[in-house]
């Protein structure tokens, strides 16, 4: 067995595992990091932005106000103005660790904050809180990963210790105080005797028990990991290996739960990451099911406003809510003309399709290519048996909705009159859209300086963590959210390691 | 020529998606391979679009 000593021990070399690494290290601490896989980044390989809410009291002011109405005011407040207050900080910290962020790519401004659409990834209208920042990147790959090597090398520079391939097996605790942890090592088991543990492993995506018991909607994880037919989940990036270790092993000295839920994201399933990946691999048709045409669920009944089509949360959580879980976006032969001619009515915010090319030829090479989650038929009926969509309930909505269209209101649910288009011009066309987890998120409650927290609420000496696996209490439980967590979890990352800094008096 | 992997492959599956013939995932070993020893003639486009397209710069073309 190996024995190592340290100041503080790290669970997890993602955005929030290698940020408390490197922030607790040029501050002198001790720190051992572990990793379960054979290469550091984890979930936060993937990103290509990340938000940072102006280092200014009034952005500040606003931003947590604005999320918090978002939120209903079920986030943890504390945590949410901890969260805000130091996401200003990331720039110039990172430019300190010689990374150098890309350009601004949108900017919440005073006026604009809590009023219109920016990039919340799908969040209502109106939450945008924050400055995003490209993450530089190469190939057609996400910047995140490039920023996860850089801190990497820069936590092995300020001597962190970071060991691959290993994965913590146990938090170690004495009385009520944590004191280290056992982690299994290539050569056998490593124990590291350290004051403070910082539990930043992320979710649970890959465990079907924990996504069902925790994932708000009984999801059951669709079982062919490369995206099929048999779930009603499915996961945007598989094979993370996200198996709620960490949470787990925190539960067991004792830290409370929080809230726990899937970040959702709406998507037509295809196989392999590039079926769910619209900017990985330039795929158009994806744009479709963000737009605000008739959507109905496989009863053939309307179930949501489509003005909010756009908004991810929004949109997944109607979806999710319906029997099977699916909605179907329907539009006609006209409604292809103007996707083609003039674009589509939302332009998806990171892979903008300015027209929509050949929706006949597109729709085409995805059935050829096997998906079974794309329809195009010559009458209403045919289109609704293609895709399993009740004909009776159909028709009556179609009927009902082009009566909307032809008034230019919409009497069910006010919809925008801009999106009243109707469905009459053969060809039809649908999408099958489901739900896919963007994330997983949730698991250890903390307060406000990152500690975990006990059922009765008592700080855990010793404890301590950050990034997604803290990410659902700014959300409520269960979470309703639809974010991109890099910010966060770079944001937790330095308050946790700061924490811990100064827990262990070094 | 002979495709290879780095080891500090962050597994994102973006090669194999879009490179199917070129590129395997082992889930046993949580391994990116190429599925083939030598790129043939006709793949060697795609070989180098691979290697352009990696998020990581992990995937070399090399004469064999």
């Amino acid at each position: 067995m190996e024995r190592i000593n340290a100041d503080i021990c790290v669970i997890g070399t993602g955005g929030a595992g290698m940020t408390a690494a490197v922030r607790a290290a040029e501050n002198g601490a001790k720190v051992i990091v572990f990793e379960k896989r054979a290469f550091p980044g984890g979930a936060s390989n993937t990103p290509m932005c990340i938000a940072s809410t102006k280092k200014d009291p009034a952005y500040q002011d606003l931003a947590f106000k604005t999320h918090m109405a978002m939120t209903q005011q079920a986030g943890n407040p504390h945590l949410v103005r901890a969260w805000i207050n130091k996401s200003g900080e990331i720039p110039e910290w990172l430019a300190k660790q010689g990374y150098q962020l890309g350009d601004v790519m949108v900017s919440a401004t005073l006026e604009t904050m809590g009023k219109q659409r920016g990039y919340g990834v799908g969040f209502p209208n109106g939450y945008f809180i924050h400055d995003v920042y490209f993450l530089p990147a190469r190939g057609r790959g996400h910047g995140g990963a490039l920023l996860i090597r850089h801190l990497a090398k820069r936590a092995k520079k300020l001597g962190v210790d970071i060991r691959l391939a290993t994965p913590v097996k146990k938090i170690r605790k004495q009385g009520e105080k944590i004191t280290g942890v056992i982690a299994a090592g290539r050569d056998g088991e490593v124990q590291v005797d350290a004051k403070a543990v910082i539990v930043a492993s992320a979710g649970f995506n890959e465990d079907k028990q924990m996504i069902r018991k925790y994932g708000q909607y009984d999801f059951t994880l669709d079982p062919v990991p490369l995206g099929g037919e048999a779930g009603d989940l499915w996961m945007v990036y598989p094979f993370l290996k996200l198996t709620g270790d960490g949470q787990k092993m925190a539960w067991e000295v004792g830290a409370d739960k929080g809230a726990m839920g899937i970040g959702l994201i709406p998507s037509t399933p295809r196989k392999g990451i590039a079926g769910l990946t619209s900017w990985i691999t330039y795929l158009q048709l994806l744009t479709i099911h963000e737009q605000p045409y008739l959507w109905v669920n496989q009863q053939g009944i309307r179930y949501y406003d489509e003005t909010f089509a756009d908004d991810h949360m929004t949109q997944t959580h109607a979806i999710a809510r319906q029997n099977p879980k699916w909605g179907y976006v329907v539009f006609d032969n006209a409604v292809k003309r103007r996707l083609e001619e003039k674009g589509p009515e939302y332009e998806y915010f990171i892979f903008q399709a300015n027209t929509i090319d050949d929706v006949d030829g597109q729709f085409a090479k995805a059935i050829e290519a096997g998906s079974k989650h794309v329809f195009v038929a010559d009458t209403l009926d045919a289109l609704a048996d293609k895709a399993g969509i009740e004909r009776e309930g159909f028709r009556k909505t179609v009927d009902e909705y082009n009566g909307y269209c032809a008034k230019g209101h919409d009497d069910l649910f006010a919809k925008d009159p801009r999106f009243l288009f109707p469905v009459k011009e053969p060809k039809f066309y649908a999408m099958r859209v489901g739900c896919t987890a963007y994330q997983t998120i949730g698991g250890i409650r903390v307060n406000g300086r990152t500690e975990a927290l006990t059922k009765d609420r008592k700080v855990i000496p010793g404890l301590y963590a950050a990034g997604d696996i803290i990410a659902a209490e700014i959300f409520g439980d269960p979470p309703i959210n639809g974010v991109g967590t890099l910010g966060f979890a770079v944001s937790t990352g330095l308050i946790a390691g700061e924490a811990a800094l100064a827990y262990t008096g070094t | 020529m002979i495709l290879t992997i780095k080891d500090f492959c962050i597994r994102c599956q973006i090669c194999v998606s879009l490179y199917p013939d070129l590129f395997e995932y082992d889930l046993e070993r949580d391994v990116m391979l190429p599925k083939v020893d030598e790129v043939p003639e006709s793949m060697v486009e795609a070989a180098r679009g691979a290697a352009r397209d990696c998020a990581v710069t992990a995937i070399f073309l090399k004469k064999s």
